[in-house]
């Protein structure tokens, strides 16, 4: 090789080499630069940008701070396994649920840099997940702060409507306040229409699904739908999407869209929801409880003690707890077995056929509270046995067979099954609408969650009279938004968190996206790009975090849920043996986590 | 028949090999084209129409070239195609199983073109479409190539970025590999054997075992969030470079480095004459080899570079990936991902093929 062209090479790599380092140092001196590190899809990114972005042209450029957007692609679990031990990691990271807690012993506690009035915006749930002892693993509202919320992705129930209008369900959406204007035709409904322009002749009660003669009515302990029949030629169907439908009306819709139950349906399923959150969290139960308030969690699946929930205007002061219940709050378990303040409650299992609480190393009593319940205070909800029941037979030998096996999701997400028009109804996260939207060619929309709900008279079509009602529940995918304790400009950090925190949800929520606090209702109603974004709001004011927040990983889950998903739910193992026969061993796992 | 290779023109040796890099090239796209022709256009878009334009362009470029060769080679009559002895035609029969694997190979690509064109909803769908039934939709293309501004960077710059830190510690991690290989197979040194062996095992350890201690020690230096991890340990070569040059220098005679030896060339001198020329094939391959390795890194550069403006291809192509993931959007992010190097693989295959050949022994 010639000399020039010796020089021309090195050249060229040089110039490589200068063209890809530049950019690399930051200009300005007297501007402190905060890094941002957050993980997820170009959408995600988006929105966090939009926040940076916004940030630096009005707060970050009076006080002297630009944020720096670091994005990662996907889970940035990997990244920060690295990057957070280490002297050149991001000041600020946006973590979801899914791997907060383990690392918030990188970052540092929140609880005096936020003020209180913006912690009391937040809706609860928003932010007491981000509340971590690290010692006790508890997450209560006196254990430190490691981070606020970024954003929350809430879960709604959407609906397939070409779907519902082929099968003859007519699709209205009036809320319940509106329901009498309605019926007498002098209102129009969220679609703009009236009850005459859809044809409709009848009363239309409040229920999220109405069928004017036989709607389902499972008798007791009936798990495969046998007593269910098909609409015949003149019946009235109606969903409405301002409503949410009970637990029967969920079931009944979703076998009239299931190809194998219902001929004339296009859809092989009705219905998915791949999270047991909405009806177990509906009666007031949990997988886990914490039974002495320090950290002692334990396995609860099976556990088939009644619930209760304080009715509209009480109060209720838990016995064992102390803690005073207000309205539309259900009781905590130690709060209903009969224990009194400091007895030590604990379980006891064969392992085979039965679960049951211990009081002082006694098999524990119920309260009585037939009191409670008979002067209107408290309200008998079921267990959270029944209710993880009735989730699990939606699928599966034996079930309804209105949802699809989990093997139907091994190469395909539920949210594309729903979008190419495999499935009628589907929980999904509000962020999915816009991969939904671009693939689907039928027309979609979003209503809220099913919740536990009982009429007065169940089998009269008319009667909407609510007996007993659970709690709205739901669940979302939160980014929690924290300082890393080994940052180096910290109060440049906090003044970005502080503004994030007020300045930034109101930021999201004029730009469509969901806000965090309560304030911002109103905004976020009037912004959202979705025709029902009440129903929205309603999820996002009611989410919790999924139960992969609960721990600092997910190994306890996979202990139950493997086979869950791959044996009980294909006939190969009872429902009450899988119940049992994991207790021990999620309770085993569950120990490892407090050393 | 033997070839005059000497002979041929110094216009004619240039245009063959322009010709030589283009006709495979233009081959490929008038390929893609018919088939794209052969579907309609979904709604809205018109790609049945520019197929057709790039089709008739490809092959009214291929019939020009043609016939400037041939144009040349009539004016040069002492050219004559080079065609060796000893190639003999396949058995057909043996061509079976070579069909076979070709399907076998072949078969992802194919489902990630074909996946790239469908509309969203067919691409989807649970059941698999062989040809899109919707027509062709290029509508994943274009947001393939507009969604980086999220990121903070260009495509184009990802892709660059790409290029650089392949290109720079390929080339020079070559160098160095073609030293140690040189050093292991010819010269003779105390520990060689030990040596060979120690290196020989580090190819045995997984490099995510060692992630998080190299992590440390470059946060140590203070090369994080800098291209240097990226650049600077490949120029080091690796193992498994070293112990296939070392292998393919074996097989150099002994007696040409002697007899260099006898003409007074000390070691480098040898090395640079004799090993390196002598080598080029297998240094050509290695090279390839090492920057497709490197181009298609995804995890290295995704934990080092905290600056968007620094990220490579693959890394800005993974926001694509979200939690809903569109098959036809991830199929056209692979296809844009992919096509470099099926480019340099056209361009290069010959040069490939005999390094990969001459070091298998396939030619003796």
């Amino acid at each position: 090789m010639s000399l020039k062209k010796k020089l021309l090479a090195l050249g060229l790599v040089g110039a490589m080499v200068v063209s890809t380092l530049t950019g690399c140092g930051d200009g300005s001196s007297k501007t402190k630069t905060v890094s941002f590190m957050y993980g997820g899809d170009s959408a995600l990114t988006e929105m966090f940008n939009l926040v940076i972005e916004e940030f630096n042209k009005t707060e970050g450029a009076e006080k002297g701070v630009k944020v720096k957007g670091v994005p990662k692609a996907g889970s940035i679990d990997n990244v920060l396994a690295q990057q957070l031990p280490s002297n050149s990691g991001p000041d600020i990271v946006a973590t979801s649920d899914k791997f907060f807690k383990k690392y918030t012993s990188y970052f540092e506690d929140l609880s005096s840099v936020i003020d209180q009035a913006t912690l009391d915006d937040y809706y609860d749930n928003s932010i007491i997940r981000y509340h971590y002892n690290t010692e006790t693993t508890t997450s209560y509202d006196n254990d430190p702060l490691y981070g606020i919320p970024g954003y929350n992705d809430a879960s709604v129930l959407y609906y397939n409507k070409t779907v519902l209008d082929k099968l003859g369900i007519i699709c209205i959406s009036v809320d319940e306040a509106d329901l009498d204007e309605f019926n007498a035709g002098t209102l129009q409904d969220n679609n703009g229409k009236t009850k005459a322009d859809y044809g409709i002749t009848e009363d239309v009660p409040a229920k999220g699904f109405y069928r004017s003669m036989a709607p389902f009515v499972p008798a007791e302990g009936e798990v495969d739908g046998s007593s269910w029949t098909k609409p015949i030629q003149d019946e009235v169907l109606i969903f409405n999407d301002r409503i949410a439908m009970n637990w029967d009306e969920i079931e009944d819709i979703a076998m009239i869209c299931t190809k194998e139950k219902n001929g004339a349906s296009t859809c092989d399923y009705g219905y998915y929801t791949e999270w047991w959150f909405n009806y177990g969290w509906s009666v007031g139960g949990d997988c886990l409880e914490d039974l002495s308030g320090n950290g002692d969690w334990t396995y609860t699946l099976a556990g088939n003690n009644p619930n209760y929930i304080v009715n509209e205007g009480k109060t209720y002061t838990g016995v064992y707890t102390g803690t005073t219940y207000e309205s539309g709050e259900t009781l905590d378990v130690k709060d209903i077995l009969n224990a009194a303040s400091g007895d030590e409650i604990s379980y006891e299992t064969d392992g085979k056929s039965y679960y049951n609480y211990t009081v002082n190393g006694s098999a524990a009593d119920m309260r009585d509270l037939s009191a409670e319940v008979a002067n209107g205070t408290l309200t008998e909800l079921p267990s959270i046995k029944d209710a993880f029941s009735r989730f699990v037979y939606l699928a599966g030998v034996g079930g309804l067979n209105v949802a699809p096996y989990p093997s139907a999701f091994s190469s395909t997400s539920s949210a594309t099954y729903f979008a190419t028009g495999n499935l009628a109804f589907l929980v999904e996260y509000v962020s999915s609408a816009v991969t939904i939207d671009k693939i689907m060619s039928d027309e979609w929309g979003m209503a809220p969650l099913p919740q536990y709900k009982v009429y007065t008279a169940p089998s009269d079509p008319a009667c909407d009279t609510v007996a007993k009602e659970g709690k709205i529940a739901s669940q979302s995918l939160g980014y929690a938004v924290s300082v890393s304790k080994k940052s180096e400009v910290k109060e440049e950090a906090y003044i970005f968190l502080n503004w994030l925190a007020t300045e930034g949800q109101h930021v999201l929520a004029e730009n469509g996206y969901l806000s965090s606090l309560k304030s911002d209702a109103d905004t976020v109603l009037k912004n959202l790009p979705y025709d029902n974004a009440q129903a929205v709001l309603d999820s996002a004011a009611a989410c919790s975090a999924g139960d992969w927040w609960y721990m600092l990983d997910n190994n306890w889950i996979s202990t139950w849920s493997t086979p869950l998903n791959k044996e009980v739910r294909y006939g190969k193992m009872e429902l009450e043996d899988f119940l049992y026969e994991y207790i021990e061993k999620t309770n085993e796992d569950l120990l490892t986590y407090k050393q | 028949m033997t070839s005059n290779r000497n002979e041929i023109s110094p216009v004619l040796k240039l245009y063959k090999t322009i010709y030589g890099f283009l006709i495979p090239l233009l081959g490929a796209v008038a390929v893609i084209c018919a088939v794209l022709c052969c579907f309609k256009s979904a709604e809205g878009s018109n790609s049945r129409l520019i197929s057709s334009v790039l089709l008739i362009s490809a092959l009214a470029l291929t019939a020009v070239l043609k016939l400037v060769e041939n144009g040349l080679s009539k004016k040069n009559h002492s050219y004559r195609l080079y065609q060796s002895p000893t190639v003999k035609k396949l058995d057909p029969s043996n061509m079976i199983p070579l069909l076979a694997m070709l399907v076998v190979v072949a078969f992802p690509f194919y489902i990630l073109v074909v996946t790239s064109l469908k509309t969203p909803l067919e691409a989807n769908a649970l059941e698999f479409t062989w040809l899109p039934k919707d027509g062709i939709d290029l509508e994943s293309y274009k947001e393939v190539f507009t969604f980086s501004g999220a990121i903070g960077i260009s495509l184009a710059k990802a892709t660059w970025n790409s290029f650089v830190y392949a290109l720079i510690p390929t080339g020079i991690g070559l160098f160095a590999a073609s030293l140690s290989a040189y050093a292991f197979s010819k010269l003779e040194f105390k520990g060689k054997g030990g040596m060979y062996q120690a290196l020989i095992m580090t190819m045995m350890m997984p490099s995510c075992v060692t992630m998080t201690t190299a992590y440390i020690m470059y946060d140590y230096y203070g090369w994080t969030n800098t291209a240097l991890p990226l650049i600077v340990p490949a120029c080091f070569s690796t193992a498994s470079t070293v112990m296939f040059l070392r292998e393919y220098f074996m097989g150099i005679p002994n007696g040409l480095m002697e007899a260099a030896t006898i003409d007074g060339a000390g070691k480098w001198r040898t090395f640079f004459s004799i090993i390196l020329p002598l080598g080029r094939p297998a240094l050509m391959a290695q090279f390839i080899l090492g920057f497709i390795t490197k181009y298609n890194d995804f995890v290295t550069p995704l934990i080092y570079l905290n600056d968007p403006e620094g990220y490579t291809v693959q890394v800005a192509l993974s926001f694509l990936d979200g939690a809903v993931q569109d098959k036809s959007l991830l199929a056209s992010a692979g296809v844009f991902s992919l096509a470099p190097m099926l480019l340099l693989y056209v361009i290069f295959q010959k040069r490939i093929i005999d390094g990969i050949s001459m070091s298998s022994g396939l030619k003796g």
